[in-house]
């Protein structure tokens, strides 16, 4: 084609036309994709490598240890004696209760404390999922998978959901449980409660629960 | 590119018998068009599975998959497992690897047939058994539910304790057999049977793509073979491999099937990388933009492809730094798979664009590949996966990469280069219909799976709390739309092949400007006696 073009127009043209030109907005416009996520930290509240590293293991507060098994998730708390409780059980493969029952919460934890979850499996490989709690380990048998998590302050009340995100044979989507977030001092009335309803003694061992609650405070002022 | 000879001239056009022809093939062509037809039945059975999944899970509660009117968790596994494993190995694999391969590399660089015809035939031949020992297997004891991984110690003797498990393994055994004799053929017939003229930087892009695939077939199955082998002998001889009761490591099986999985994945989706350069090229009619760029990107995601396997890890225990390092090798692959998408755009930049059925598919892909791209990038970063593993987000990602991007690839190249094959026309409005219908039906059930997988719905489950009904109810219409699709597909392809209208040696006009476009449609059974000169 041969339109005349004005002087400054042409520049523009021959520069978009010209071969370089383009390299260079392929080859931009393919390091600002793979650099946007990494380098996008000023936008977002904390880039994805701290993210990352936030999740390395901190201080707990409490540690509860979790069992999976042929279907259903074991949770003791490894500070209190006595203080062990079960998702509520698939019978077998054939009867499969795939919603959680909120009034029976088999996890409770205590707001503004960092737990512990000490995770393992008896028999298969499981994977331990809270997705609002941001949880999500696998389960193996023989090995023991830490990760530790911020119950926030402002999830008082509040009732999650978990489960397991595995293939664990036919019992896979029949593993919810319930996680309630309560304030501290409930927690503590809760594990008197529970450790009471097994016939445990538990005067002895509250005022632990109460130093790890009062030293979770401290931590978050 | 010009090319001084063809021979499109048949004078000594000899075909074998029916039974010699099609049974005892040694024939890059004849082959190839066995491989498509296994593909597309393979592909009906394996989307038929996913239609009885989308069934099952339209509505909450298990009202399909019942034994003794309770739901069947194993059955239901049995059948993701029989999908995954289909899709992966019996459909996309055979589809562009040994369809489109076979038939199109030879005559691409101008060579009389593969390096190895009669391993062609044993290539093909081993994959039909290997498919018949898959299927087999979920009528074999309980069925092999293990999830398309087979991580054990699911897939040991405690989870699977009767043969299928076994069959399955020796399913993969054979198919990875079929794929690593192909690759050689594919490697030995690249390097050593161009046509004279042809070099390396001169080669057509489908033919790079198919030269780096079967380097990453070539380096990636035995790795695969080795663990099932591991894992043959956990099951039946007694050893711990991935036993930790005797000193065995389930992770170590983990690795080692990702360290061939992520490969894998690449293996599937480069082939069509190449066909959507040759469309896209074809039907903007430039040549494509940046040809040793769009090489060297595609031998880049095949060389970062092995270091990045991890990342389907992220939540199994690995310490901050491993993790750190296996998201930013994870991210590096966006900058050649940006070079790509971002040259196909520029082809098209200033290209006088004919929408045919061919160039619609590519551009879908190149829309839908991208748009699973940029959800890999979030699932990349160790930190956000920890929210989405094994959650519908992933299942969503994978889905828009290789059912929205290679089944894409395998589509664009069927109508791209169905004339050249069969000798017979499409009828180009089924052509379009059938893409309109299929782009409606896959986003609609794969884009509602983004949501489901935010909330937190997990992979795998037969059953789900009622909080995610409405987009399942949503996915699920979707998937009856794409296999409508699909029967109208496939009933659109007999008859075209039937009584389509003859097709001219090229019908893509000047845009076209590769070897196969030389030789009638359909080619010779002997193409290129006489080795045509590239200059």
């Amino acid at each position: 084609m041969e339109r005349r073009a004005r002087p400054e127009t042409a520049f523009v043209r021959d520069l978009v036309k010209s071969f370089r030109l383009r390299y260079i907005a392929v080859l931009a416009g393919a390091g600002l994709v793979a650099a946007m996520p990494l380098a996008g930290g000023g936008a977002m509240a904390e880039t994805p490598l701290e993210l990352l590293n936030s999740h390395e293991e901190t201080p707990a507060d409490l540690t509860v240890r979790i069992v999976g098994q042929q279907w259903h998730w074991r949770f003791e708390y490894l500070e209190f004696a006595a203080l062990s409780l079960e998702s509520a059980e698939a019978q077998d493969a054939q009867r499969c209760q795939a919603r959680p029952d909120g009034a029976q919460a088999a996890l409770m934890l205590p707001a503004g404390t960092a737990v512990r979850f000490a995770v393992t499996a008896n028999d298969g490989l499981y994977d331990l999922v809270v997705p609002a709690l941001n949880i999500s380990t696998s389960v193996l048998p023989g090995r023991l998978s830490e990760i530790v998590t911020e119950v926030p302050e402002d999830a008082t009340g509040r009732l999650f959901y978990g489960g397991c995100a595995e293939a664990c044979d036919a019992g896979t989507s029949c593993m919810p449980f319930a996680v309630k977030v309560v304030p501290q001092d409930d927690f503590v009335e809760w594990v008197r409660k529970v450790q009471a309803g097994s016939g445990y003694n538990s005067r002895a061992l509250v005022p632990v629960v109460a130093s790890a609650a009062a030293a979770a405070k401290q931590d978050l002022d | 590119m010009a090319y001084s000879s063809s021979d499109a001239h048949d004078h000594h056009d000899h075909k074998p018998g029916f039974f010699v022809r099609w049974f005892c093939s040694t024939n890059h062509k004849d082959i190839g068009t066995l491989y498509l037809i296994f593909a597309i039945i393979a592909g009906l059975i394996g989307g038929l599975f996913s239609l009885i999944m989308r069934m099952e899970l339209q509505d909450p509660g298990v009202q399909y998959l019942l034994n003794d009117g309770e739901p069947d968790g194993q059955l239901w596994n049995v059948i993701i497992t029989a999908h995954g494993l289909i899709m992966v190995f019996f459909v996309v694999m055979p589809a562009l690897i040994g369809g489109f391969g076979n038939w199109f590399v030879p005559l691409m660089i101008g060579a009389p047939d593969m390096a190895f015809p009669r391993m062609n035939n044993i290539s093909f031949w081993l994959i039909v058994p290997a498919f018949l020992l898959l299927l087999g297997s979920a009528f074999v004891d309980i069925g092999a539910g293990t999830g398309w991984t087979i991580y054990p110690p699911l897939s040991g003797s405690l989870g699977h304790s009767g043969m299928s498990v076994d069959m399955a393994i020796f399913a993969l055994h054979l198919a990875g057999a079929s794929s690593i004799l192909g690759a050689v053929n594919f490697i030995t017939t690249i390097f050593n049977m161009r046509a004279p003229g042809m070099t390396l930087h001169k080669m057509p892009l489908f033919v790079w793509s198919m030269l780096i695939t079967a380097f990453l077939l070539l380096l990636s199955l035995p790795v695969l073979g080795g663990a099932i082998t591991m894992l043959l002998t956990d099951r039946n001889f007694g050893t711990s491999f991935f036993d930790p009761a005797g000193g065995g490591d389930p992770i170590l099986f983990q690795h080692l099937f990702w360290f061939f999985g992520h490969p894998e994945v690449y293996i599937m989706i480069l082939p069509a990388f190449g066909i959507i350069s040759h469309i896209v090229s074809t039907f903007s009619r430039k040549p494509v933009f940046g040809y040793l760029g769009m090489a060297y990107a595609m031998v880049s995601i095949g060389f970062v492809g092995f270091i990045v396997w991890a990342h389907h890890m992220y939540t199994v225990g690995l310490d901050v730094d491993t993790k750190a390092y296996f998201t930013a090798a994870t991210l590096v692959i966006a900058v050649p798979t940006g070079v790509k998408i971002f040259s196909w755009v520029a082809t098209m930049w200033g290209g006088s664009i004919r929408f045919t059925t061919p160039m619609l598919w590519a551009i879908g892909f190149i829309f839908l590949f991208t748009l699973g791209g940029v959800t890999g990038v979030v699932l990349a970063n160790a930190g956000m996966d920890i929210a989405m593993h094994d959650t519908y987000y992933v299942v969503a990602h994978f889905h828009y990469v290789l059912s929205l991007g290679a089944v894409f690839g395998i589509f664009a190249a069927f109508y791209y280069w169905f004339g050249k094959m069969s000798g017979r026309e499409f009828p180009e409005w089924a052509g379009k219909l059938h893409f309109w219908l299929t782009f409606i039906g896959v986003n609609m059930t794969f884009f509602p799976q983004h949501f489901l997988g935010l909330a937190g719905m997990p992979r795998r489950y037969i059953d789900y709390p009622d909080a995610f009904a409405g987009w399942n109810a949503i996915s699920s219409y979707g998937s009856y739309i794409s296999i409508a699709a699909t029967v109208f597909f496939v009933v659109m392809a007999i008859y075209s092949r039937v009584a389509g209208r003859k097709a001219e040696a090229n019908p893509w006009g000047e845009g076209a400007t590769t070897l196969e476009w030389t030789v009638s449609s359909p080619p010779p059974f002997h193409t290129f006696n006489d080795l045509p000169q590239v200059r």
